[in-house]
């Protein structure tokens, strides 16, 4: 399918272009853009037009009327001055171009980034929610769930008559798939973007389907659609749809359609989708009010009253639950949530499917952009008003010629006008080149082809003439405020400038370099505390292996995984062996409510990790009372070993008195505690500890864990590999090492911190360059009382001291502003961590000094250079 | 004659004449991308096309719209006589010139 060229060119041409040339000029574009798609692809074709568009914007094309006034012609003027005056300056026209420069980029940049973060999801049918619960225990929220029961569902359409519909997802489809080929090779890859859903998934998202019916692919049991991707990594480029593909080795699925992969801007990302119908015991869902693991989405009639029915679904589940929650001290609520909100407002939501954005950074990036902008402008206000000195000359000599002050703000607003301009066009140009390098560096991903989107474009013009206004206003007005007189009789200079705007300007520059960079120091050293907190577990040298799924059934895995076990006994690079069902750094599903004998009935819900006897101490988490679980006591099948997280959910009065005690789920027997072990941290350091129990496992589990003890990586895991292939040939070799899989938890925070990072140096290096071309100028002005100085005897170094006075005084000024601010906002910050390292005095003093000797460095430059002349030279002068 | 015609108006000049009666801006263009080798764009064409006609070497007139153009119709240009002649006489000067080249050892 063709596209057609971006909308707003297309109209701009249309709006600029004269009726007799709009049949030839717009339909060879069209033509050309029609043709250049197949050839150069969407985006390149997309570009050019836009570039076409602009090279026909030119006054042939134009409509016959022509404007033929003076005050046009004038403004041609302006604009050969603004040229002129651009190059006679050339350093300080520089340094205010780039300013600009780099703060638009910045803008655009992170707009770019933005804009993809609030595209998420808008491609689904309107009217969609997913339906949350928010779990009460004793009144107090204990999380807030993103999947349900799987009876929610069919209740709500039931009850509710604006309820069109709902589709369930459970997210159990992860494991070994694999296809054997006609030559007897297997295929077998470890999927884990696979799910369950129901039949009409298809209808209720905006995710297309490439081969097949989208209300037939998942009717019936055993069937399973896979993504574009999936398919090419089974079947390569054949037709899959009618072929056979097994799961976990035992189960036989016919591939009955393949579905388009799924966009990036969507937080559902499947690879396999599997009838939901397959699931063992589906026909009992409608009454199974206990089993929270489906994600639940409905379509609303366009008419309804959402505020009514949310107002009807928070009292849902006390009706339909009404024993359970007396017996326990429970309640729930259910919520409506837009699909489009669920990116950026899903924070505090437990166990979603994919990782969610932030709305927090969103609104933090922006305003650090919207900061750097301003920053920039303030140094075009900065200059140009310095700069009146230099040009006052000018102004004078214009209006005693005649020219009226209207004219000469005109003149004014024309060079601003000019600047932003190019300051935008470069900004774009830089933008582009940026694009690949940062996306490489911190991972961001940022799209070019949402430069040529409308709100970009709107904000492209409203930036050149807002900046023009803002930036070119004052200085305008300063500029032509000079009376004539005083100017040309030549006694306008002075270094001394008493406490004005300008100044004003440079501290609030300075400011909010200052609160950057304080941040930045904290971020990274938020960042290093939890990397280098003790985890209460030794995770390094640790290999993983993802535990095999594919079997023949039966003990058929458990047998295997003793042959797999014994064969590591003799390996000396194998330290250690392990299995467990969870391992530190995976988000842990398994939770389940428990009761002991003091709680009289009431649940308490607690993570639960399934493990073999060497798990505590291969990771060497300590055990602080009790004993640990061993396979060699036929009893410890119904053995528990807790941590003090859990010691302390459960209310026993230490360790040591646990000890002893039960745990019952409610339905099936009871487990007694046998042990309890130290905590140690399951997730980064973000989050808080989890209470967790430990039951001992023999059968098969999902991850492996090996202590190596070698330097040669490669060697030993190439021969464990070979092992693995012996005895698991159906399930692939899935491998990684624990301390890279846990620290990638922080990946989120690395990139933050780099962003952080990069923009905090941009903002001082913008505020820097400022404060350079403003001491030239200053230095400049003085450079006759300098001379002066001299003459009388004054030292290079007192002269420096002079002129660096005055400065020292702004950024002291600056200071005053932003340490309370900053540690303010520090505050605010490290409050979203469990784990918080102290804000501490040294990052201020780290912080100050830094910014200190930037600035002195760049006010010295300068005034060495001057105080250092000659005085002969500069007094001889005039 | 042929004085007020450079060398990319005199291409264009020969391509519309190629061209025969689908010679209109973006068949122009392709047409020069295909046989010189260098793209041109569209509003460089025009003008020179605009150029060419105002000079009187051809003619154009409105043709039909089709679904790639969004609907919109065709400027089509033809070679005028003048225009003929002139390519002619061009070719004819320079065939002459050929002639008189003496034989070149270029190695």
């Amino acid at each position: 399918m063709p596209k057609p060229p971006p909308n707003w060119a297309n109209r701009f041409l249309e709006w600029y272009c004269a009726s007799h040339l709009i049949d030839e000029i717009q339909g060879d574009l069209h033509e050309a853009h029609f043709h250049r798609q197949k050839e150069f692809g969407v985006t390149k074709a997309a570009w050019w037009f836009v570039w076409d568009v602009f090279r026909f914007f030119r006054p042939s094309s134009f409509s016959k009327y022509q404007v033929h006034s003076n005050q046009l012609k004038m403004f041609k003027d302006y604009i050969k001055l603004g040229f002129r005056i651009f190059r006679r300056n050339k350093i300080y026209s520089s340094i205010n171009l780039s300013g600009l420069v780099l703060g638009i980029a910045c803008c655009l940049l992170i707009s770019l980034h933005v804009i993809g973060e609030l595209s998420y999801d808008n491609f689904h049918p309107e009217n969609t929610y997913r339906v949350v619960m928010d779990m009460y225990k004793k009144n107090e929220l204990s999380a807030r769930s993103t999947p349900v029961y799987p009876a929610v569902g069919i209740a709500i359409k039931e009850d509710f008559p604006e309820v069109q519909d709902f589709t369930r997802i459970l997210p159990f489809g992860g494991g070994v798939y694999s296809v054997k080929k006609e030559n007897g090779q297997l295929i077998r890859f470890n999927e884990d973007k696979g799910v369950y859903a129901d039949e009409n998934f298809f209808s209720m998202f905006g995710f297309e389907l490439i081969k097949g019916n989208p209300d037939e692919v998942l009717s019936q049991p055993d069937h399973i659609v896979l993504s574009e991707s999936a398919a090419k990594r089974y079947f390569g480029e054949g037709d899959p749809v009618g072929k056979n593909i097994s799961f976990r080795g035992e189960h036989t699925l016919l591939v009955s359609g393949v579905m388009q992969d799924y966009p990036k801007n969507s937080h559902l990302q499947f690879d396999m989708i599997t009838s939901l119908r397959s699931y063992d015991n589906f026909d009992e869902w409608p009454q199974n009010w206990g089993w929270y693991d489906f994600y639940t989405y409905i379509r609303v009639d366009q008419q309804a009253d959402i505020d009514g029915l949310s107002e009807k679904l928070h009292g849902f589940l006390l009706d339909k639950k009404k024993e359970i929650n007396e017996r326990f001290g429970s309640r729930e609520h259910l919520w409506l949530q837009q699909v489009p909100d669920i990116h950026l407002y899903s924070e505090g939501m437990s166990w979603d499917m994919g990782e969610n954005g932030g709305s927090a950074q969103v609104y933090f990036l922006s305003a650090i952009a919207f900061l750097i902008l301003i920053i920039a402008w303030v140094n075009f206000v900065n200059l140009s008003t310095a700069r009146a000195v230099k040009r006052s000359k000018e102004v004078g000599i214009r209006k005693v010629v005649g020219v009226e002050k209207r004219q000469l703000i005109a003149q004014f607003l024309t060079e601003a006008f000019l600047y932003n301009l190019f300051g935008v066009i470069l900004a774009i140009g830089l933008v582009l080149l940026a694009i690949p390098f940062i996306s490489n560096a911190i991972d961001l991903s940022i799209d070019p082809y949402l430069l040529l989107r409308k709100e970009i474009l709107i904000g492209v013009i409203v930036l050149i003439f807002g900046g023009t206004i803002l930036s070119g206003l004052y200085p305008a007005f300063v500029l032509t405020s000079f009376k004539p007189v005083s100017v040309l009789k030549g006694n306008f200079y002075s270094r001394k400038v008493s406490f004005g705007f300008r100044q004003l300007l440079v501290i609030f520059q300075f400011t909010v370099s200052i609160v950057l960079i304080l941040g930045t120091i904290l971020v990274v050293k938020q960042l290093r505390f939890m990397q280098n907190q003790s985890l209460g577990l030794n995770v390094d040298q640790t290999l993983v292996l993802r535990g095999p799924s594919s079997s023949a059934g039966g003990d058929d895995l458990d047998n295997r995984q003793e042959l797999f076990r014994a064969k590591f006994e003799q390996n000396s690079a194998v330290k250690g062996f392990t299995f467990s069902s969870n391992i530190p750094g995976e988000e842990n599903f398994w939770i389940s409510g428990f009761s002991t004998r003091q709680s009289d009935g009431a649940l308490s819900s607690c993570y639960i990790v399934s493990v073999d006897d060497n798990f505590f101490s291969q990771y060497e988490i300590e055990l602080v009372a009790g004993r640990n679980v061993s396979r060699d006591l036929q009893t410890d099948t119904a053995s528990v070993v807790l941590n003090k997280e859990a010691v302390k959910l459960f209310g026993f009065a230490s360790p040591e008195a646990a000890i002893g005690e039960v745990l019952n789920p409610g339905r099936r027997r009871e487990w007694k505690i046998v042990g309890v072990v130290e905590n140690y941290h399951q997730a980064s350091l973000r989050e808080e500890l989890d209470p967790m129990a430990f039951f001992l496992s023999t059968s098969s589990n999902n991850f492996l864990s090996l202590k190596l003890n070698t330097d040669d990586y490669p060697r030993v895991v190439s021969a464990i590999e070979a092992q693995w292939d012996e005895i698991y040939p159906d399930n692939p070799f899935d491998f990684f090492f624990l301390d890279e899989f846990f620290n990638q938890q922080y990946k989120s925070d690395i990139q933050f911190n780099a962003v952080f990072i990069s923009f905090a140096g941009l903002a001082i290096f913008v505020a820097c360059l400022g404060l350079f071309g403003l001491v030239s100028f200053t230095v400049e002005q003085a450079r006759k009382e300098i001379g002066i100085r001299k003459v009388l005897g004054a030292s290079v170094s007192r002269i420096m001291l002079l002129l660096a006075r005055d400065y020292a005084k702004l950024i002291l000024g600056s200071m005053l502003i932003a340490f309370p601010l900053s540690f303010w906002l520090m505050t605010k910050w490290l409050e979203d961590f469990a784990y918080q390292t102290s804000i501490g005095v040294e990052i201020f003093v780290l912080g100050g000094f830094s910014v200190i000797v930037v600035a002195l460095l760049t006010v010295s430059v300068k005034s060495l250079n001057v105080s250092k002349t000659n005085p002969a030279v500069t007094l001889r002068e005039e | 004659m042929a004085k007020n015609l450079g060398t990319l108006e005199e291409t264009v000049l020969l391509i519309v004449a190629v061209l025969e009666s689908d010679a209109y801006g973006y068949t122009v263009s392709e047409e020069y991308h295909k046989n010189i080798g260098q793209r041109i764009s569209i509003s460089a064409i025009h003008t020179v096309l605009k150029r060419l006609e105002k000079k009187g070497y051809i003619h154009s007139e409105m043709g039909g719209a089709t679904k790639e153009r969004g609907g919109r119709k065709k400027r089509i240009f033809k070679v005028t006589k003048l225009g003929f002649t002139t390519l002619e006489s061009i070719q004819e000067a320079r065939m002459k010139l050929w002639g008189m080249m003496p034989k070149y050892n270029v190695s």
